[in-house]
């Protein structure tokens, strides 16, 4: 087909050039003899023979006549139309002989009378029809693999289709043929071959349309026409796909994991396990999509997107990852299933997932402890054997009641069993470092832990645009058993370092939580007017939980049985929480503006059962929120944020249970404590040009807290910190951020080059033996990146800037954490011949040594990885992979928060090279996977 | 009784065109409103492709339960003499969703006409920039067949064209109106083009309602606004900011062109 278009072009071409001294033209008169009318307009064209291509075109003029000139020699056809007329035809010649051709008087016919002579002849089929619609199953008819769907239509009874492509049904000719709804129009083979196969079709439906116009309106115009819908089989995945990667690795590194996919239908089977110790705790999120089926992500009417991704243990990380401190062991693996079915109108997602993870690791913690009179320091050794085993059920039926309302049950359990070993060493010196206590403490806990969730969602809208209202409710049970022992040994000395006094604690500890909580919101929307909307909503809460927790001394049998009343209690909680709000929503134009606010009026009241005391509070919780956006351009807008809310005081905060698991650092209750109110005000801009790929964006916070509820430790003599909440009045704690970025291609290669600044930090208040203390903690950075990517060759970037950290303790200012660093980045992958890649990576980070702590920190973290792939899909690839070439990674960070500043370093997955094969297999009905 | 129907009919036309044939009208000038009908749900179900990502199968299932099948815009098309002027009407943009995006679904273009020297001013925004392309009108080679059909009360033919060497082009236009206009870039048919098909790329345009009166001249005025250029400076500049899309370039490509 794309020859004939040349061809054609050459013939215009051609012409164009003979045009200048062609002779050759048209001429003649278009006429109504019945009427003697000269017919102005006529529309005149000349097509070419050949393939009834247009070629040139003119109308009549007032005295009917018409020329075309310019023409080209060849074999034509001539259309004469005017309205209401019937089509005149005729074929000519234009040569060197006869270059002019005169068609003279064109006698144009009225289509009325053509219709008196040609009448229409066929007898209308007998036909069975089923109320407006008559429905034929394309299953029933035997359909040849490479068939037409004019051939399947021909098989129905009552359908005729002729050699033009032309449908007759039941005597009436088929004006519309839809395919799913869609208008059907017919392919020219010479210009396209792209046919609808027979054997795609399921059904085929014979009804009269009303006209669009009778649809919309709802009043029936009488306009029917005939109409074809060919339902096309829905595209059913039928096949499988998956993955298996195995790597050994040198220090008894392994990784490996195999995944399974499998379609049928609409139903979807996938099946996984991982095992490593190389920090996989389980499928990354992309695997995750893939072959569990994530059932967390929720795409609003708006265009938002939302994920839910709990990450709130070690099992569901969004990289599938750990924490990075100490060694992992990690076994998972999973099951998932879902389906469609009643036309898609109701599904169902089902996951079970199980597995185990060990970490062992090493932690030192030095701080530094702030006080009026000085500084104490401490140095603290953490040995760390946890374990937890798993399996989470969940399941997801989702129904579509009607066009207009949705409903979505989630119901999922899980079991879990926590085994935790936790010894610690610590040694604290006076600023004089003469020795002020030593700690040594052991834990262990052996825990089993139940949860349930069931939760409903139930949504409608109404027929009014943007009337909906929604009911979501919830209830959870979460019970929590541990079983386990303290043993700590706590020494004190005096100013000249000499033991004063030894405390030892040996326990046997037994905990059992309970708690079940309900949840509700019911949620009316309005609109008001086309621009504003009002959302109205109302939510009842309910919690009731309990905890008892039960200390026994060790009896001279060498048996646990002395119950210790002081660490031994039993509380139990009701919290019931009543919640109204309304919120505005006016959009209009470019601006986006949202305000409302909503109050909790919350009753607590927690028991105290072994002591028969009861704290009942009530409080009033405010939430007020507002935000402006203003879009200015597409991809670019500005936004300002206000958030505030009411912090309740925890319970722990007014009736704190009462804990020696730490001898050295005690918390006490304080029930006057009132709440505190935090507000937050962001500010953003962003700003994207696909076409020069620049990007602006920065956004600003700030928040501070009023009448914040802070701590009040009490160090006292011997080191011991007693922490109390109480309520701060003059001095508000407040945080900030800032991060900016200005990026854009500067050249046709594109390379990239980008600028960026961050600021944060946090000032905190809080008396320290009863004196003010403001902890200080800033971080200031920028930074230079540098890129350049051109697909499927090579990506290259690199990222470096300083950083400067503003530490602090007010009362200690004179040892202080500030100092400077750097932060480096770099990245390259490139695509060899060969199918061969290589990708490597480079991070380089400095921190200065300050006043708290002596040493500077340096760490430049290299991996490297060599992947070839095999096979004609590239879907096997071997790897060949170093991480930490230079064997320097350690976990580490320096932080200030209280009157403390304090630095982490623990242990951490350092260098090992890998060998690892990664297969990809897939065999689906549509042929090879998407990859991008 | 069918056959009752046509005779009537038939006795209507024939007195209807006894007394007006000789006076058919040809409107030279007047105003068309045009609606653009996408069957987002195949356009969404081509951009998935056999990915295997449950989050596009999300996106999708929740896009089916809160959109219709078909998005429907609407564009005017005014037209004096040798001059037209296609303007669409984006005053009611559809809220936005995770697929409103789709090149094809949007309406970029305010065109200007003029068939008498073959040229054409457009003012076509693409993301965030706005161009004028200043140009001579597409060269369509259009194959007339002899389907009819009825568009907005006009009597129209068929014609089918191939564009930008492989998009299929189903067109209709009556040769009632003398104006060889049409719909976006789509022109050159012995006679104003009332519809518009593209069946591969799930979309149409078909006039809803011709109105046979005469423009103010004050209305047909070409664009201003926008960077100068021509067709092959504004390929050259998309080609250069999309090549490392992949896949995806193509639809927006096409789309951004046609």
């Amino acid at each position: 087909m794309r020859s004939n278009f040349l061809t054609f072009a050459l013939l215009f071409v051609s012409t164009a050039i003979a045009l200048a001294q062609n002779p050759y033209k048209i001429t003649g008169s278009a006429v109504d003899t019945a009427a003697s009318a000269k017919l102005l307009n006529t529309s005149i064209s000349v097509l070419n023979a050949k393939d009834s291509t247009l070629y040139k075109f003119t109308r009549a003029k007032g005295d009917g006549s018409f020329a075309i000139s310019d023409l080209s020699a060849g074999k034509f056809i001539l259309l004469v139309t005017y309205p209401g007329y019937a089509d005149y035809v005729e074929h000519f010649q234009l040569d060197a002989a006869k270059p002019a051709r005169d068609f003279g008087n064109i006698n144009l016919l009225l289509k009325a009378n053509l219709l008196k002579e040609v009448m229409i002849k066929g007898d209308a089929v007998a036909i069975k029809i089923k109320g407006d619609t008559t429905e034929f199953n394309a299953a029933a008819f035997k359909i040849e693999p490479n068939s037409k769907v004019e051939d399947l239509l021909k098989q129905f009874p009552g359908i005729q289709v002729d050699q033009n492509g032309k449908i007759t049904a039941q005597g009436e000719t088929v004006e519309k043929v839809l395919v799913d709804g869609e208008e059907f129009f017919g392919d020219d083979p010479t210009l396209v071959t792209k046919n609808l196969r027979g054997d795609m079709v399921d059904k085929v439906q014979l009804f009269d349309k009303k006209s669009d116009q009778a649809t919309f309106t709802g009043i029936d115009d009488g306009v029917k026409t005939k109409t074809l819908n060919i339902q096309l089989k829905e595209d059913k995945k039928t096949g499988y796909f998956g993955k298996v990667d195995a790597g050994g690795a040198s220090d008894d590194f392994y990784q490996g994991q195999g995944m399974y996919n499998k379609f049928k239908g609409k139903q979807k089977f996938s099946a996984y396990a991982t095992v490593g110790n190389t920090g996989k705790t389980g499928l990354s999120w992309r695997d995750n999509d893939k072959y569990a089926g994530s059932s967390n992500v929720e795409f609003s009417d708006d265009g938002g997107i939302m994920i839910m991704w709990s990450g709130n243990d070690e099992f569901e990380s969004f990289s599938g990852r750990y924490n990075n401190q100490g060694i992992p062991l990690a076994h998972t693996g999973g099951v998932h299933y879902d389906s469609k079915w009643n036309k898609d109108k109701e599904s169902i997602n089902a996951n079970y997932k199980v597995g185990r993870i060990a970490v062992d690791g090493i932690k030192n913690t030095l701080s530094q402890n702030n006080l009026p009179s000085g500084i104490l320091s401490s140095n603290s050794d953490h040995i760390f054997n946890n374990s937890a085993f798993r399996q989470k059920l969940d399941v997801t039926y989702q129904l579509k009641l009607d066009s207009a309302s949705n409903l979505k049950i989630v119901v999922d359990g899980t079991l879990k069993d926590n085994q935790a070993k936790n010894s610690y060493n610590t040694n604290s010196v006076r600023g004089n470092h003469v020795l002020l206590n030593t700690s040594n403490r052991a834990l262990t806990n052996e825990g089993e832990q139940r949860m349930f969730n069931a939760s409903a969602l139930w949504n409608k809208k109404f027929r009014k645009k943007g009337r909906t209202v929604s009911l979501n409710v919830r209830q959870s049970v979460n019970q929590e058993e541990t079983d386990g022992f303290l043993n700590s040994v706590n020494s004190f000395f005096d100013e000249q370092g000499a033991l004063t006094n030894v405390q030892s604690v040996n326990q046997r500890k037994v905990n059992t939580t309970e708690s079940s909580v309900f949840s509700s919101n019911l949620a009316y929307t309005e609109p008001l007017s086309k621009a504003l909307s009002v959302v109205v909503n109302y939510g009842l809460g309910l919690n009731n939980s309990s905890a008892d927790r039960e200390s026994y001394n060790q009896s001279p049998s060498g048996q646990y049985d002395q119950l210790d009343p002081v660490f031994s209690n039993d509380f139990t909680l009701d919290q019931l929480s009543n919640q109204f709000g309304a919120a505005f929503n006016y959009k209009k134009d470019k601006m986006v503006v949202n305000f409302g606010s909503k109050a909790t009026a919350v009753k607590f009241d927690q028991r105290d059962n072994i002591n028969g005391i009861r704290y009942e509070r009530n409080f009033i919780n405010l939430n007020p929120q507002g935000r402006l956006q203003y879009n200015l351009a597409k991809q670019k807008s500005l936004y300002f944020n206000y958030y505030g809310n009411t912090n309740q005081p925890t319970i722990n905060q007014i009736q704190p249970v009462l804990v020696n698991d730490d001898p050295l650092n005690i918390t006490l209750g304080n029930p006057d404590l009132k709440p505190s109110f935090r507000s937050s005000f962001s500010i953003g801009y962003n700003s994207y040009k696909i076409l020069t790929d620049q990007y602006i964006y920065f956004h600003a916070f700030y928040g501070f807290t009023s009448n914040a509820i802070v701590n009040n430790v009490t160090t006292d003599a011997e080191g011991r910190n007693t922490y109390q909440s109480f309520n701060m009045k003059d001095r508000d704690p407040a945080n900030f951020s800032f991060y900016g970025n200005i990026s854009r291609k500067v050249n046709k290669a594109g390379l990239n080059i980008g600028i960026n600044l961050s600021a944060n930090g946090n000032t905190y208040y809080n008396l320290i033996n009863d004196e003010v203390n403001m902890t200080q903690s800033y971080n200031f950075s920028g930074g230079v990146r540098i890129s350049q990517y051109k697909a499927k060759k090579y990506r290259v970037s690199l990222n470096a800037g300083p950083a400067y950290n503003r530490s602090q303790a007010s009362l200690q200012k004179q040892i202080n954490n500030n100092g400077w660093g750097l932060n480096t980045n770099a990245h390259l992958s490139v695509t060899l011949p060969g199918k061969l890649e290589i990708v490597t990576d480079g991070n380089y980070e400095f921190q200065q040594k300050t006043l708290s702590f002596d040493q500077d920190f340096d760490r430049m973290i290299w991996n490297t990885s060599i992947n070839k792939r095999f096979l004609k899909q590239e879907n096997l690839t071997l790897s060949l992979s170093g991480n930490d070439l230079l064997n320097q990674n350690i976990g580490f960070s320096r932080s200030a928060n209280g009157n403390f500043i304090t630095q982490n370093s623990y242990n951490t997955i350092k260098r090992y090279f890998m060998f690892s094969l990664v297969w990809d297999f897939n065999k689906m009905g549509g042929g090879a996977p998407n990859t991008n | 009784m069918r056959k009752l129907k046509l005779v009537i009919g038939a006795l209507l036309v024939l007195f209807a065109d006894a007394v007006f044939a000789q006076y058919a009208r040809f409107p030279a000038a007047g105003t068309i409103e045009f609606e653009k009908t996408v069957n987002m749900y195949a356009l969404i179900k081509k951009r998935i492709g056999n990915s295997n990502d449950a989050f596009y199968q999300q996106a999708f299932d929740a896009y089916k339960k809160s959109q219709p099948q078909f998005k429907r815009v609407k564009s005017t098309l005014s037209f004096a003499g040798n001059k037209t002027l296609f303007a669409p009407d984006n005053s009611t943009e559809a809220t936005r969703n995770f697929f409103s995006d789709e090149p094809l679904a949007g309406q970029p273009n305010i065109i200007f006409t003029d068939l008498s020297n073959q040229s054409s001013i457009t003012q076509k925004s693409v993301f965030e920039e706005t161009f004028l392309v200043k140009d001579s009108v597409r060269q369509i080679t259009w194959k007339i067949t002899d389907e009819t059909r009825e568009i907005a009360g006009y009597p129209c033919r068929r014609a089918n064209a191939l564009v930008m060497d492989s998009i299929y082009v189903v067109a209709f236009y009556t040769d009632k109106i003398p104006v060889s206009g049409g719909p976006e870039s789509f022109t050159g048919l012995p006679g104003m083009i009332l519809g518009v098909a593209l069946p591969h790329e799930n979309v149409t345009w078909f006039a809803t309602k011709v109105t046979d009166a005469p423009v103010a001249a004050n209305t047909m005025i070409a664009p201003k606004k926008g960077k100068a250029t021509d067709l092959a400076g504004l390929v050259e500049t998309l080609k250069d900011a999309l090549k490392n899309w992949g896949n995806r370039a193509q639809a927006s490509l096409k789309a951004l062109l046609l």
